[in-house]
């Protein structure tokens, strides 16, 4: 932040001083102009030779005088101009790193066909976020026609339209959309379709008092949630009392926060995806977040890495450092042999111990070095032989 | 260091870079204008000390031209003012942008996040040349003044009439930015005039390509001057068109090379990372994400959910480095939960791994027993064995 605090600080600066600078060009040109023109007005007027020549001589002077000043003042003043500026760029590299402080390395995007992937990787994300006709004219520019065809835009065609409806605040084509897909929403317990019901039902408490039957009669379509959410049916009956005072100063206002209708969004975003058998946030996405989250060390160790010449991070076959990517971020078990310290793989699977602990099956041949068919557990005093342990699949 | 001071450089250097640009060639009007005033101003003195009644009215005609003149400046000042103020404003407003990066409102934030998406992908599809989806998404997310495209317009020409064989356009760009071409040693010129002389010798004006060359291959640096001596061969062997040399100077590869080698001096002296946004931050994030479990051939455990598993990525991070992880990271197969002290890892005869919640879960829904969720098989309770994860 404070980054942009600085070089905001030198534009305003430059801002000031360079709208003080056309000002006083602005006088000085004007001024110099009304000089010249009574000069001319008085010397058309003089008739007689000699007053002629001396006010011409003397007014010429002074005139010669002040347009000097003036080329001066506008040239060298605005030359001072150019400190300023070279001050703005000055705080920008100071403030910023330039080249993304080296860390591109060599072309992730080396072959037709990896471009080919992630321009198809771009185009998912562009139908998720609603832009079809980005999508569209990008499918075209890139050669993709083949790829991306009607099949694949179909539901994010549809989901894009449920979702601009309910940013508008119509439930009706989700409340469709989850009639169609009862059984499946069933299947991973989705209270989607009650919620959509719930909001749809605040919409008609709303609407006052003139409503009332018809807010009656919407009430029974929570009769098929009546065992799963029975309790939030009565709080939402219970709100009926205020209908005629609006819920506004009632107990029940956090039904009217706008957060509610962000999150049936993300609700139904999440279930459309889970049918469709789609990750639930845009692999694109994800990706970005965490290579903006990862930058800022990766930098850093590209930065000390430099002056030591070990190659560069992306060269190697692990990263130097941990990134954390959050919680929400992590898709697959890690397994770190905790004696090895390398991360388990396919040839190299976590195994388990009869005592229970585990470690790698690498670790597990190197304690079996001495050829006995006993070993012992590293973490309890266990033996057993090593053909008893069990290789473990997360 | 916050990924804003890394990712953003650019995003405020090309404003800068351009309001140099209008900056010197403001001052070269001004410095022209002075001049100018400064000559009619000394004829005028000089008329007026030798001046008698009868050249009254020559010495009132050069006043006001004079006048005239005045007025013109000070329109051109206007003028130069205000594409001044713009260009500053600009800056400003980019500044105010990026801003919202730290904004405390969670929308607002989410918001420059998703724009910042949409302008590296702007930044992208412009570096490719797909100029039509650049237009369109930055007119659709509404981000024209945050995107640079005025720079990548001007190379979209210029790379047009290189790939039409045409040099005109390219030279005149060069002759634009010459100093700063020089500052950066740029071969691009010298290039663009061995090209022409091959061109030449190409169409068997001899004559022509010598002229061009006596004119044109001047001051060279050693590199340069080995270049001239290969390219003087093929005057040689013009009708001779299976000769080594030839096919590696006629060939149109070097038109390749040529547009290749304009984009990459156009992008230093605008200030744009050779590297797109895009790729660089990709590399980091699939880097970050990448386990060995996404390479396995054992699909039970590919998530869904993993970018670094979808196939398209998939190929793109495989040069990459793994994540590195000091400390093991489990989360359920079957729940996506997080394996530890609250929730701990029960092995089943087959050797999977769940959490104690997901075990919970699978016997409510199945009578009591429990069915692996990806081999299929039936097992007590009591034939689950307690791992220890240290």
């Amino acid at each position: 932040m404070d980054s942009l605090v600085a070089v905001e600080k030198e534009i305003d600066k430059a801002l000031d001083l360079f709208e003080n600078f056309y000002d006083g060009v602005d006088q000085n040109l004007n001024k110099a102009i009304d000089h010249l023109v009574s000069i001319i007005n008085d010397l058309t007027k003089i008739e007689s030779e000699q007053t002629f020549k001396l006010s011409a001589d003397d007014s010429i002077s002074m005139c010669k005088e002040q347009v000097k000043e003036l080329i001066k003042h506008y040239s060298d003043k605005h030359k001072d101009l150019h400190a300023n500026i070279s001050k703005i760029g000055k705080a920008i590299d100071k403030n910023f790193v330039a080249d993304y402080g080296n860390m591109s390395h060599v072309n992730l995007i080396d072959t037709v066909e990896k471009k080919m992937h992630l321009n198809e990787a771009i185009c998912e994300h562009l139908l998720r976020s609603g832009h079809l006709e980005v999508c569209e004219t990008l499918v075209e520019e890139a050669g993709l026609v083949k790829k991306i065809d009607e099949d694949k835009k179909r539901p994010f065609v549809q989901m894009n339209y449920i979702l601009n409806k309910l940013k508008e605040k119509d439930v009706s084509p989700a409340l469709e959309w989850c009639q169609i897909n009862c059984k499946e929403l069933k299947a991973i317990s989705s209270n989607l379709e009650f919620k959509l019901h719930r909001l749809r039902f605040i919409q008609l408490i709303q609407q006052g008092p003139k409503a009332q039957l018809e807010v009656l009669k919407y009430s029974r379509n929570f009769t098929q949630f009546a065992n799963d959410c029975h309790k939030e049916i009565q709080r939402l009956m219970g709100s009926l009392i205020y209908l005629n005072s609006g819920l506004e100063n009632s107990p029940y206002s956090c039904y009217l926060g706008a957060e509610l209708w962000e999150e049936i969004e993300e609700e139904f975003t999440k279930n459309a995806c889970k049918l469709m058998d789609l990750p639930v946030e845009c692999p694109l996405d994800v990706c970005i977040n965490t290579g903006c989250r990862a930058l800022p060390a990766l930098v850093n160790i590209v930065q000390v890495m430099q002056q030591t010449q070990c190659g560069h991070i992306l060269s190697k076959d692990e990263l130097p450092i941990e990134i954390d990517v959050g919680q929400n971020y992590r898709f697959h078990s890690v397994f770190s042999c905790p004696i090895l310290r390398q991360q388990t793989t396919d040839s190299n699977p976590p195994m388990r111990l009869i005592c229970g602990h585990v470690i790698s099956k690498d670790a597990l041949t190197k304690l079996n070095n001495s050829g006995k068919n006993r070993i012992k557990c590293p973490y309890c005093p266990m033996e057993q032989a090593p053909g008893e342990a069990k290789q473990m699949l997360f | 260091m916050d990924d804003m001071k890394i990712i953003e450089h650019s995003t405020l250097k090309v404003p800068y870079e351009h309001l140099n640009k209008l900056y010197r060639n403001v001052h070269k009007t001004i410095d022209r204008d002075c001049s100018s005033i400064n000559q009619s101003m000394n004829q005028i003195d000089k008329l007026a000390k030798s001046a008698d009644l009868g050249q009254k009215s020559e010495l009132v005609a050069s006043l006001s031209s004079l006048v005239e003149k005045l007025h013109q400046v000070k329109k051109r000042s206007i003028e130069m003012r205000n594409q001044e103020k713009d260009l500053i404003e600009i800056l400003k407003k980019r500044v105010n942008n990026l801003k919202d990066h730290s904004s405390s409102d969670l929308a607002t934030r989410k918001l420059f996040f998703k724009n910042r998406l949409d302008r590296i992908l702007i930044d992208y599809f412009l570096r490719n040349s797909y100029y039509l989806s650049a237009e369109s998404l930055a007119e659709k997310a509404r981000l024209k003044q945050m995107t640079n495209i005025d720079v990548f317009l001007i190379e979209k020409e210029i790379c047009e009439s290189l790939e039409n064989r045409e040099t005109q356009r390219c030279l005149n760009w060069c002759i634009e930015n010459k100093s700063k071409l020089k500052k950066i040693n740029s071969n691009l010129e010298f290039t663009l005039r061995q090209q022409e002389f091959i061109e030449l010798v190409r169409e068997q004006k001899c004559l022509e390509a010598v002229h061009h060359a006596r004119k044109y291959f001047v001051n060279l640096n050693p590199d340069q001057l080995v270049d001239v001596q290969k390219s003087m061969v093929l005057l040689a062997y013009v009708k001779c068109s299976d000769s080594l040399c030839n096919q590696e100077l006629l060939s149109d590869s070097r038109w390749t090379y040529l547009i290749g080698l304009f984009k990459q001096e156009n992008y230093k002296i605008n200030q744009i990372p050779e590297q797109s946004a895009l790729e660089t931050i990709l590399q980091s994030g699939l880097s970050a994400l990448k386990t060995p479990t996404c390479y396995q051939k054992v699909t039970a455990v590919l998530n869904h959910n993993c970018p670094v598993c979808n196939p398209n990525f998939n190929q793109i991070a495989k040069p990459l480095p793994f994540a590195y992880c000091s400390n093991s990271k489990l989360i359920d197969a079957y729940t996506g939960e997080a394996i530890n002290e609250h929730n701990q890892p029960m092995m089943l005869p087959n050797g999977h791994v769940y959490g104690y919640n997901s075990l919970v879960k699978l016997m409510s829904e199945n009578d009591g027993k429990i069915r692996c969720p990806r081999s299929k098989e039936t097992f007590e309770y009591g034939e689950v064995q307690k791992v220890f994860i240290l």
